[in-house]
């Protein structure tokens, strides 16, 4: 209670307010723009941050995060480009509803579909990461080897693409994890011979370069095309007629919330399949599916709850297991390294207000993202006018600027090019790159404690496979490799029977 | 026999690494009180990541009529020039950030990407001008007065 109380008094200072407004709001611009997505945001604020306190710096990141994911709505309803992958579904119907001169109620049911979807997944966020932080903190290093390779199995299999080659870019990421000074016994390794990478790779610049970097170098080429915008015709009072309408829609809004939340805490996935996985059940579950993809409302609440659904989601695993849910939370992940705090279960016994805050914060940018999108409408389509010609360049300079500030020395920003240029042909051949992130992340916590596993078993590696929980995580590893191309396999062989 | 070069070529650098990698696994110190040393978890991903590059390898010989189509699709030259240009430019002002500092490496840096980048114009010239010096001196203050953060 006194956390509690402690948070509303700190949250609702004239400071902290006016940040999550500026944060939300930035948020809501990147993510309308194409081009300009949720991860970039996080990533560009994560070095600026570096300079405030831990637990402001933080909430802001979490209201540009709230923020960047719901603004791909706007350009989803008005150019029929989802402005984040979130809302690739939200085009489905969003554009043939604003084509049809209804481009006001596609934005109205999108905006209150956020927010729906953001609260409940709030919700989720405040039930079970505290539950699962206390099953957690039993966790031994056992256990900790496990949920890593898990994870790093999870986001290889399931990451766009060929499943070995997502395999390859988290084994990638692992080796690069290797370069520097051992965590376990200080030895220095893989350096050859450079003194500069004894301290190993910075991760924020690697994970800079390799989303911002990479994707600018992808799109550059293409940048000089015009948007053509339908008129937005957002009135308040349409707004409130969705409101009214939503009770007709429960059935759906529950359903895509809950698989926005699933997807979300799945690591390698998120917003990105949440939205689409929402609308594909939404269709199945409809009694007119021939009406979807012609502007149909419910394919719109089902994109946009689940999308929003998500990020509560991705942020379960990261506060309670220190194991991000996407792209976006791993940027998020970096926030709390360069300030030092280790998310984990042990954040939430030493530094339960600091857990209360980054709730609280959630759930009232879900509401702030809500009240902007009401009013500030025309501000975002005037951002989708912006030239990427001349944004571009000024994303390219705030990464630079931003890891070199980090710790005052160029070798940073010569990673940031570096991995740039690496992420840019790893994806130009189909390698997905969260996975080699990851890899660079966990692979050092997954070393630390096998080595550390091994010195308390005397060498056996028994544990790993006797204990309950190792067993489990290890089992869905290996589970997770086997059955997709099983599945595939079957059903390839049903569909060339039926023809 | 058809080849998916690109797959293949891949398969090949990996293996290159891996190789070296291992060789160079060799030069770490094994510590006397620890059970096993830094070497032993690199060396298990090292044969991993080498077995996973083999297999790559050999899927690059079962071309897929589809991915032969991908591979013949290639950037035109407007897209490779616009591309590694704007590289070369990223590069050239990394490289002379310490020697001209800050302000007028990235008025520099602006001015030619936004000009590589967008029309060329009387129109998009001034723009591309005030955006540049909104920029240098709007990410020089919060940076450097509001953060205290240090700059290149």
């Amino acid at each position: 209670v006194t956390y509690f109380l402690d948070t509303l008094v700190w949250m609702f200072t004239p400071q902290v307010l006016l940040t999550l407004i500026l944060g939300v709001f930035g948020g809501l611009i990147v993510g309308a723009v194409p081009g300009l997505t949720s991860t970039m945001a996080v990533g560009l604020l994560v070095p600026i941050t570096f300079g405030m306190d831990a637990q402001f710096g933080i909430a802001m990141v979490v209201a540009v995060y709230v923020g960047a994911i719901s603004g791909g709505l706007v350009s989803a309803v008005l150019l029929n480009i989802p402005g984040t992958p979130s809302s690739v579904a939200t085009t489905f119907d969003g554009f043939p509803m604003a084509k049809n001169g209804q481009a006001g109620r596609a934005l109205s049911l999108g905006i209150w579909s956020s927010f729906i979807g953001g609260t409940i997944s709030a919700m989720a966020l405040a039930v079970i990461a505290p539950q699962l932080a206390k099953f957690a903190i039993k966790f031994s290093p056992y256990e900790y080897f496990a949920l890593v390779i898990f994870t790093l199995t999870c986001i290889g299999v399931l990451s766009k693409g060929s499943t070995l080659k997502g395999l390859i870019a988290g084994c990638v990421g692992l080796l690069l994890s290797f370069v520097g000074t051992s965590w376990t016994d200080s030895v220095t390794r893989f350096t050859f011979g450079v003194s500069a990478l004894e301290a190993g790779f910075a991760e924020l610049p690697v994970l800079i370069g390799m989303f911002a970097m990479t994707q600018i170098l992808q799109d550059v080429s293409q940048i000089s095309k015009p948007f053509t915008v339908l008129k937005p015709n957002f009135t308040i009072r349409e707004f409130g007629q969705v409101i009214v309408e939503s009770a007709s829609h429960i059935g759906n809004f529950a359903r895509s919330s809950l698989i926005g939340i699933v997807i979300g805490i799945l690591p390698g996935v998120g917003p990105g399949l949440s939205n689409i996985l929402a609308y594909a059940q939404a269709k199945t579950a409809s009694k007119h599916p021939e009406t979807f993809g012609k502007g149909e409302p419910d394919g719109i609440i089902a994109s946009e709850t689940a999308n929003n659904a998500a990020t509560g989601g991705a942020m379960i695993p990261l506060l309670t297991l220190g194991i991000p849910g996407d792209a976006t939370t791993l940027m998020m992940l970096g926030a709390f390294m360069i300030h030092g705090i280790q998310p984990g279960p042990l954040l939430f016994r030493d530094s339960g207000a600091m857990v209360m805050a980054i709730i609280a914060v959630f759930f009232l940018c879900n509401f702030l993202m809500m009240l902007i999108q009401m009013f500030c409408i025309p501000v975002f389509v005037k951002c989708l006018l912006v030239p990427r010609y001349l944004l571009y360049p000024v994303v390219l300079v705030m990464c630079i600027v931003g890891c070199y500030a980090l710790n005052s020395r160029m070798l940073d920003v010569w990673v940031f090019v570096g991995f740039g240029l690496v992420g840019y042909f790893l994806s130009r051949e189909g390698f997905p790159l969260l996975p080699v992130i990851l890899g660079l992340i966990l692979g050092r916590m997954a070393e630390n404690q096998f080595r550390v596993g091994l010195a308390i078993s005397s060498g056996s590696i028994m544990p790993f496979i006797t204990r309950p929980v190792s067993a489990l995580l290890l089992l869905a590893a290996v589970l997770s490799l086997i059955l997709p191309p099983i599945l595939e396999k079957r059903h390839a062989r049903k569909a060339q029977k039926a023809i | 026999l058809k080849v998916n070069q690109r797959d293949f070529a891949t398969s090949v650098v990996l293996l290159i690494v891996t190789a070296l990698l291992w060789g160079e696994s060799y030069r770490i110190p094994k510590l006397v009180f620890t059970d096993v040393g830094s070497a032993f978890f690199p060396r298990i991903v090292i044969v991993l990541t080498a077995v996973m590059s083999v297999i790559l390898m050999i899927e690059s010989f079962r071309v897929k009529p589809t991915a032969s189509k991908e591979c013949k699709s290639r950037d035109s030259a407007h897209d490779l020039l616009i591309r590694w240009s704007t590289f070369g430019l990223v590069v050239a002002y990394v490289a002379l950030l310490p020697v001209l500092g800050y302000t007028w490496a990235t008025i520099g840096f602006l001015v030619s990407l936004m000009l590589l980048l967008g029309p060329i114009t009387v129109k998009s010239v001034p723009v591309t001008l005030a955006v540049t010096l909104v920029t240098t001196f709007g990410v020089k203050y919060v940076f450097g007065s509001l953060l205290k953060l240090f700059l290149p």
